[in-house]
C-alpha cells in the first residue's frame, strides 16, 4: 500500500513539472577594465544534466576558463523545477565594446540560444602615484589592447653575421601595468633552424622605455651562432605566461536565477574572489639574418675556421734542455668569440728534429690554452719554429694572423740509449729505459664454457626470490621450537601438563596387559597409579597425594556428575582391589578401563 | 622438520643450478670455429660462432670470441660491443677485460666514463666482480647466514650481541647487493655501444637537426628514448641526444 502511494505521489510529481525550457547568460558586470575578468553565466532552466558549452573565442577577451557547474531543484505547490549553471572566467584584452553570445546549445535534439550581452572594456585610469613617479609618461601614447601592455620582441644582437660567428640573442618579455607570472624555469620556444642554440641563461629583469614608455622588461638571452649561410630566420617565438585576474571585492554576483537565495553570497565571493591565474599565450614574430659565408680571397693557408677576435699569448720552457727532455709550448688563445672554432694549432715541426705529445686543452671563459709537450731527439735542434693562428675577425670582415716566435733553445747531448718518458705532471716526471713491448688482444678460450639460453637469468625467476622466504620461514620456525622447549624447562607445571596425555596413555596400555593376563590386582594398581599421576599433572597438584576426595575439587570446577560418580567408582575399586583379596572378573576389568579411558577423555577436553 | 630445513636448502641451490644447466647444443661448431681462428680465417670462425649466438644461445667465452674475431678484422667498435656482452656474463675475467681494455685503446677517442658517487664507488668496490647470477646466488647465501645467525642467538645467548653485530652486517650487505642487482637489471636492454666508425649526435630526431656532439665507435650509451627511426641517448657523462638507430647496437 505504501509503495502504491510513494508510485502515485512520484507520478504527481512528474505530471506537475513544467519544462519551460530556457538558456539564459548573465555577467557580474558590464563594465570592466582591461585586463580584468567578468564572471559569466549560462544558466539553463529545464533540466539538470546539460554538459557545458564550449563558448569557443569571444572578441576581445582572452580565451574562457571554464569554473564549474551548479544545478538546483526546486519543488513548490507540487511543481518542480530543475536547472543548471555553469560558470566562466573571461580576461579583457582589448579595450572597446564587444558582444558576448548569442551562445547557442544542443539539448535531445533541441536547439537553444541564449541572449546577447555587451560589454564595454575601458583602460585601467592611471592612478595618482602613477602620475607622479613617470612624469611625462602620461602624454605619451595610452595602451589600448592587452597586446600593447604585454609583447614579446626577439632582439638579435646583430642582423648581419658571419656563419659560426656567436652573437647574442634576447628575447624579451615587456609588461605594462599588468600583474604577471611566469612558470619556474620555463623559457621561450624559438625556431631556430640554421643555428646552434646554448642553454638560455638565467633571466634578467629591468626597466626599459620604448616608444617613450616604460616597461618592466624580462630578458631571456641565449648565445647562438649560424650553421649555414644565407637569409634565414630567428624566430617566430612563443612564451606562455600567467595573467593575474583579480575581480573586484564587494560587488553583487550575477544573478543565477534560482539559486539567488539559496547561496550564501558572502561565500561565493570568498570562493571566486581570490585572484586567479590565466594563460596567456604570446608569440613574437621572427627576425631575418643574414648569413654570409666566410669570404674566400686572402684566406690564410693555415686558417682552421676560427671565427672572432682573438689574441694568442706564446711560451716555451724551459730554453736549456737535453735531448729527450720535455718542452712546455703554451699557446694560449683569448679574446671574444666562437671559442668552438678555435682548433690545435699546428706546430709545423719537423718529426726528425721534435717528438710532439698531444696537447693538454683547457678551455676557460674567454680563453682556449693548449699546452704542447715537445722534445727535442737531436743536439742540433737551436729553436722551436715560430707559430701563426689565423682567424677571421668578424670586427672588420677580414682574415687576421698571429705569429709568435721562434723560440730559442739550447740543446745538450743527451744520455746514451735514455728516453725521458713523459707523465702529465712534470714533477713526476721518471727516468727509465723504454722498453718496446707488442701489444695484441690475448687468445680466444678453447672451451664454450656454460652455454645457455639468452636472457635466462637466475634474478628474473620469481621461484628463486620465492624461496628467499625460506630461512625467515625456518627461522620462525625455530624460534616458535625453541620458545617451547626453554618453557619446557622453567615452567614445571607446564611440562607436566604436556606430559600428562603421555603418562595417561602408557598407563592404560600397562593396564590392558595386565587385564589380557587377567592380573585383577596389578591391573587396579596401574589404573590407579595412572589416574594419580594424570589428574596430578593436569591440576598441577603432588600426583602421590591424589584419592578419591579429589572429587570435590573436580566437582567445584564444574564436572559432569556421571564422570564424578565414574571417576568415586574407579577408586573404589581400585582400593579394593589394592586392599582386599577380591578376584574381579574380565568382563568388569574390561569396563572399567574403558571408564578410565572415557575420564582422561573428558579431562582432555575440559582442562585444555 | 629435522629434514625440511636442508632439503629447502639444498632446492634453493638446485634451483640456482638449474639455472646455469647446460643447454643440450652441439658444441662441435664452437671447436671448428676455433681451429679457424687459428688458421687465420676469422670470417669463417665468426660465422660459426654467430651461428650459435643466433640459436639464441649465450656464454661469456662465446661473446669473448666473437669480440676477438672482431678485433682481428680491425672492427673495433663491434669487438667492444661483444665484449661488453660478455663482461655482463663474466665481468671478473682478466683476459677479457684485458681485451676491451685494449681495444678501448685502439678506438679513436676517449672513452667517456660517467661520475660515481662515493655509494656507488663502494657497491663497485664490492660486487662489481660478480656476474648477476653469481650476485644472486651470493644474496641467496647471505640470507641464508642471516637467518641462521638469528637462529644462532637463539641458542647461544652468551654471543647475543656479537650474532646481532654479524647480522647487521648481513643485512647491509645483502641490501645492497639486491640494489645492485636491482640497478644492473634496469639497464638490460637499455645499454648499447655505437658500432657505426663515428656518429653524430643530434639535438633532435631527424637529419636536419643541429648536431649536439660526435661520438665514437665502441662508446657505451644509454637508450633513454625511441621514435621511429631515431633514439636519444645518454652517453656516460650525461649528455643526450638523438641518434640513428643503425648506429649502435643494443648489449
Amino acid at each position: 500500500m505504501k509503495k502504491v502511494i510513494t508510485l502515485l505521489f512520484i507520478s504527481g510529481l512528474l505530471c506537475g513539472t513544467a519544462p519551460a525550457e530556457s538558456l539564459t547568460l548573465s555577467v557580474d558586470k558590464e563594465k570592466v577594465v582591461l585586463g580584468d575578468g567578468i564572471y559569466l553565466s549560462l544558466n539553463f532552466e529545464g533540466a539538470q544534466d546539460l554538459p557545458a558549452p564550449d563558448l569557443g573565442t569571444v572578441d576581445g577577451f582572452s580565451s574562457s576558463r571554464y569554473l564549474g557547474p551548479s544545478s538546483n531543484l526546486t519543488i513548490i505547490n507540487g511543481k518542480s523545477s530543475a536547472s543548471v549553471s555553469h560558470a566562466y572566467l573571461l580576461a579583457a584584452v582589448k579595450t572597446g565594446t564587444f558582444n558576448i553570445g548569442p551562445f547557442t546549445v544542443d539539448y535531445k535534439d533541441k536547439q537553444y540560444t541564449s541572449n546577447a550581452i555587451t560589454i564595454e572594456v575601458v583602460d585601467k585610469p592611471a592612478s595618482p602615484a602613477n602620475v607622479n613617479n613617470r612624469e611625462g609618461e602620461e602624454s605619451r601614447a595610452e595602451a589600448k589592447n592587452i597586446g600593447d601592455k604585454i609583447f614579446l620582441v626577439i632582439q638579435p644582437e646583430k642582423r648581419k653575421v658571419y656563419i659560426n660567428e656567436k652573437f647574442n640573442l634576447s628575447i624579451k618579455l615587456y609588461v605594462k601595468d599588468l600583474d604577471i607570472r611566469l612558470s619556474r624555469g620555463g623559457v621561450p620556444q624559438i625556431s631556430h633552424d640554421g643555428f646552434s642554440l646554448a642553454q638560455f641563461s638565467q633571466p634578467r629583469q629591468y626597466k626599459d622605455m620604448l616608444n617613450g614608455v616604460y616597461y618592466d622588461v624580462v630578458d631571456f638571452s641565449v648565445e647562438t651562432f649560424a650553421v649555414k649561410s644565407g637569409e634565414l630566420s630567428l624566430g617566430p617565438a612563443n612564451f606562455e605566461c600567467y595573467l593575474m585576474v583579480k575581480p573586484e571585492r564587494q560587488r553583487r554576483l550575477p544573478s543565477f536565477g534560482a539559486f539567488d537565495g539559496l547561496i550564501d553570497d558572502s561565500l561565493f565571493e570568498d570562493f571566486f574572489g581570490a585572484a586567479r591565474t590565466q594563460p596567456l599565450n604570446l608569440d613574437a614574430a621572427g627576425v631575418g639574418v643574414v648569413v654570409s659565408p666566410l669570404p674566400e680571397e686572402n684566406k690564410p693557408a693555415n686558417f682552421n675556421g676560427a671565427i672572432g677576435g682573438f689574441n694568442l699569448d706564446a711560451q716555451a720552457g724551459p730554453p736549456e734542455v737535453s735531448v729527450g727532455d720535455p718542452i712546455t709550448l703554451r699557446l694560449a688563445v683569448s679574446g671574444k668569440g666562437n671559442f668552438d672554432t678555435v682548433t690545435t694549432p699546428g706546430l709545423g715541426l719537423s718529426e726528425n728534429d721534435f717528438k710532439v705529445y698531444e696537447p693538454r686543452i683547457t678551455n676557460g671563459e674567454n680563453s682556449k690554452i693548449f699546452e704542447y709537450v715537445v722534445m727535442p731527439k737531436t743536439e742540433k735542434v737551436t729553436a722551436i719554429p715560430g707559430i701563426s693562428f689565423s682567424f677571421f675577425n668578424t670586427a672588420d670582415g677580414r682574415y687576421s694572423t698571429i705569429e709568435k716566435g721562434p723560440f730559442p733553445i739550447t740543446v745538450s747531448k743527451g744520455r746514451a740509449e735514455t728516453q725521458k718518458i713523459v707523465e702529465q705532471n712534470p714533477a713526476t716526471q721518471k727516468t727509465t729505459v723504454t722498453q718496446v713491448l707488442g701489444r695484441d688482444i690475448i687468445y680466444i678460450k678453447d672451451l664454450a664454457g656454460a652455454l645457455r639460453k639468452k636472457g635466462h637469468y637466475l634474478f628474473k625467476n620469481r621461484i628463486f626470490w620465492l624461496l628467499q622466504f625460506l630461512p625467515l620461514l625456518c627461522f620462525v620456525i625455530v624460534s616458535l621450537i625453541n620458545k617451547h622447549y626453554r618453557r619446557l624447562m622453567v615452567d614445571d607445571a607446564y611440562a607436566k601438563k604436556l606430559k600428562a596425555p603421555s603418562v595417561a596413555a602408557k598407563g592404560l596400555k600397562t593396564a590392558a596387559a595386565f587385564l589380557s593376563d587377567s592380573k585383577s590386582r596389578e591391573f587396579y594398581e596401574t589404573l590407579f597409579k595412572t589416574l594419580q599421576q594424570y589428574l596430578g599433572y593436569k591440576l598441577r597438584l603432588p600426583w602421590r597425594g591424589i584419592t578419591v576426595d579429589i572429587a570435590g575439587l573436580l566437582e567445584s570446577k564444574g564436572w559432569d556428575k556421571e564422570i564424578i560418580d565414574s571417576l568415586k567408582h574407579i577408586f573404589g575399586q581400585c582400593d579394593m582391589a589394592r586392599f582386599s583379596s577380591q578376584q574381579f572378573e574380565p568382563a568388569s576389568m574390561k569396563e572399567d578401563l574403558k571408564t578410565v579411558k572415557k575420564i582422561i577423555d573428558y579431562s582432555e577436553r575440559r582442562l585444555k | 622438520m629435522k629434514t625440511f630445513i636442508p632439503t629447502a636448502i639444498i632446492a634453493v641451490f638446485l634451483l640456482c643450478a638449474s639455472a646455469h644447466a647446460q643447454s643440450g647444443i652441439d658444441k662441435t661448431g664452437f671447436y671448428r670455429a676455433n681451429l679457424y681462428y687459428e688458421e687465420g680465417k676469422y670470417d669463417n670462425a665468426l660465422k660459426l660462432y654467430s651461428d650459435i649466438a643466433g640459436k639464441g644461445y649465450e656464454s661469456a667465452n662465446l661473446y669473448y670470441n666473437i669480440g676477438n674475431c672482431f678485433y682481428k678484422k680491425s672492427d673495433f667498435p663491434r669487438a667492444a660491443l661483444f665484449y661488453e656482452r660478455a663482461r655482463r656474463l663474466a665481468p671478473s675475467d682478466a683476459d677479457l677485460n684485458s681485451n676491451h681494455e685494449l681495444v678501448i685503446s685502439q678506438l679513436t677517442q676517449s672513452y667517456k666514463t660517467g661520475e660515481k658517487n662515493n655509494l656507488e664507488k663502494f657497491i663497485d668496490w664490492l660486487y662489481a666482480s660478480f656476474a648477476p647470477d653469481g650476485l644472486a646466488i651470493f644474496i641467496a647465501i647471505l640470507n641464508i647466514l642471516l637467518f641462521s645467525l638469528l637462529a644462532g642467538r637463539l641458542f647461544l645467548p652468551a654471543f647475543k650481541k656479537q650474532f646481532f653485530y654479524l647480522a647487521a652486517a648481513l643485512f647491509l650487505l645483502m641490501g645492497l647487493g639486491i640494489y645492485d642487482l636491482f640497478s644492473r637489471s634496469q639497464l638490460f636492454g637499455k645499454e648499447a655501444v655505437i658500432i657505426a666508425e663515428k656518429a653524430n649526435v643530434k639535438f633532435e630526431p631527424g637529419n636536419a637537426a643541429v648536431t649536439h656532439f660526435t661520438i665514437y665507435g665502441g662508446e657505451k650509451v644509454i637508450l633513454v628514448e625511441d621514435k621511429g627511426q631515431w633514439l636519444k641517448v645518454k652517453r656516460l657523462d650525461g649528455k643526450l641526444g638523438w641518434i640513428r638507430k643503425e648506429e649502435l647496437e643494443i648489449i
